[in-house]
């Protein structure tokens, strides 16, 4: 039980510092199932699109961050598989 | 468009007041407005229209549309060296290969998804083809003829979605390529279980009762999963077993969860397997039962250093029952063998274990497409044993009972296609890797003059994932 107990502070303690770009996509609410790779590419090259969806307001790394992770977990990416997960991935 | 009429209603107007122009002429420019004004409504409503027909027969095509496919394509060649206990030194080289997997998706309702695979597997020109890579949980994994094979087909089936959702997968299961051999075959993780301890194809059920938004720890989960090792059945009805033998029945339990955001996987394992099958042909028993620990753990890309490391770790514990096959002359049993002038085996019970660790550099070179480097290093001991028979090499590198070193270089073309180019490494200890069959013994005083005790295999591979 201690083990368990553990993992699970460090894991809470690790995802606290490694806030990525799920949690700007989050607090964009930018889903990156909604759009295929080469359309969130897209995205990243209109101003205009950009500016409606908030993302011109962020830092050049918050904005790589972002990018990374819409285009890791776009619609067409290549998804983890296992049993029980993956389920906006479609 | 209202506004336009209004404005040119208002410079009309000011124009009559400005010049004083008729009444008439005034209720004929009216007139004139509004018959362009019918026409404009009507063009408008035609256009809406036509539009809505275009939206509509896309939606259609994609509600039609029920799978969503994708596509694997792999070449590979390999080159193997084989050094045998009786001194033969051999090379078997220029050894081609074709992999094409037909990748399937669906979502059938909001909380039902299916997901497939399609796949065939063969060496070049090959007609002689070995009835082992017939056998049901190795199909697909090893090079066959032209066949399609259906190597995975389940369904995700959300039962309950609350705090904590549970999900029931069912059928034949993505239980092959597992963690951590996403990073070799350089894409994500495609599988349940670590593939240390179980690698090939399942047909079962799994329950997941997914943690993540009680602990708000990304991937924390538990599962619970059943299987079918092996089946009977008569051939003519189908209803029950005319060989004696008992189905094999796989229980496993699994709990998974993240370690740092983004590619970190920490999972402890127990799975129990009952009445495995002896597999000798014309002698075929159930030979006893198994249990297997597992504990590994994974990161991706730690500190944003392009540095991905894994380790694994596993116990076996063998059962076996007493009941033996004979295999070339000697009744054997679940990893025991008779002695010598005798025909009954023992019953106690055989540990084995076995670690794989490895780690993997992607460097940064934009000029390049940022190749990647790896190395990976497995050892077993004298009793390892695991179900990896349909494992993601042919050489089944992670049942030796002994050292196993594999060093490769990734050079991606683009996102889609990778060149990989190895070497397999693999100094066998003891005999009979990845079998359950027969106590194993040291190479060296190994009955067999064709026993392996080395084998190296230098492989180049292209491959398409799209």
């Amino acid at each position: 039980m201690k083990i368990f107990r553990i993992l699970f502070t460090l894991s809470f303690i690790t995802s606290l510092l490694f806030a990525g770009g799920k949690d700007i996509a989050n607090k964009l609410e930018l889903k990156a199932s909604t759009k295929a790779i080469s359309q969130w590419e897209k995205v990243f090259t209109d101003d205009k699109k950009m500016e409606k969806l908030g993302i011109s307001a962020l830092s050049i790394k918050d904005k790589a961050l972002l990018k990374e992770y819409l285009l890791k977990n776009a619609v067409d990416s290549d998804h983890a598989e296992a049993a029980g997960i993956e389920i906006d991935g479609y | 468009m209202d506004k336009i009429l209004k404005s040119t209603l208002f410079i009309s107007l000011m124009g009559l007041s400005l010049n004083g122009s008729s009444l008439e002429s005034l209720n004929k420019r009216i007139d004139s407005l509004e018959k362009q004004l019918i026409i404009l409504k009507s063009s408008q409503a035609d256009s809406d229209d036509e539009l809505e027909e275009r939206i509509d027969e896309v939606e259609t095509s994609i509600i039609i549309d029920k799978i969503k496919f994708g596509l694997e394509f792999r070449t590979r060649v390999d080159n193997y060296n084989v050094k045998k206990i009786n001194g033969d030194d051999k090379n078997y080289d220029n050894l081609w290969s074709n992999r094409v997997r037909l990748k399937m998706k669906s979502k059938i309702s909001y909380n039902l998804k299916f997901t497939g695979r399609l796949t065939m597997y063969k060496n070049w020109s090959d007609s002689d083809i070995d009835s082992y890579s017939n056998i049901d949980y190795i199909q697909a994994r090893r090079p066959n003829d032209s066949s399609i094979f259906l190597e995975r087909a389940y369904v995700d089936w959300v039962l309950t979605d609350g705090k904590v959702p549970v999900i029931l997968t069912l059928g034949r299961q993505p239980s092959s390529d597992g963690p951590s051999h996403q990073f070799k075959d350089n894409t994500v993780r495609k599988s349940t279980y670590s593939a240390l301890s179980f690698d090939g194809v399942s047909d079962g059920l799994m329950t997941t009762f997914n943690l993540e938004k009680v602990s708000d720890v990304e991937g924390m989960a538990v599962r619970v999963g059943y299987a079918k090792g092996y089946q009977s059945s008569l051939s003519q009805n189908y209803t029950e077993s005319n060989n004696g033998l008992g189905d094999s029945n796989v229980y496993g339990i699994f709990f998974d969860t993240s370690l740092i955001e983004n590619g970190s996987l920490l999972q402890l394992s127990a799975v129990y397997a009952d009445n495995i099958i002896s597999n000798v042909p014309d002698d075929n028993k159930n030979i006893g039962d198994m249990l297997i620990y597992t504990a590994m753990v994974e990161f991706t890309n730690i500190y944003d250093s392009g540095l991905d490391i894994f380790t694994h770790y596993a116990i076996n514990q063998m059962k076996p029952n007493g009941q033996t096959s004979s295999y070339n002359g000697i009744n054997m049993d679940l990893l025991e063998s008779s002695a010598s002038g005798e025909t009954t085996v023992s019953t106690n019970n055989v540990n084995g274990s076995a670690y794989w660790l490895g780690m993997r550099y992607t460097i940064p070179n934009l000029s390049f497409n940022n190749p990647r480097i790896g190395i990976e290093y497995n050892h077993g001991d004298k009793n390892w044993f695991s179900f990896t028979q349909g494992s993601n090499d042919v050489t089944n590198k992670l049942a030796t009972r002994g050292d196993a070193t594999e060093i490769y270089y990734i050079q991606p073309i683009n996102r889609y296609a990778y060149l990989r180019f190895g070497v397999e490494m693999i100094d066998y200890d003891y005999t009979g890797s990845g079998f359950q069959l027969g106590s194993p013994t040291p190479i060296s005083e190994s009955i067999d003059p064709n026993e392996v005790d080395k084998l190296n295999n230098y492989y180049f591979l292209f491959n398409l994932s799209y």
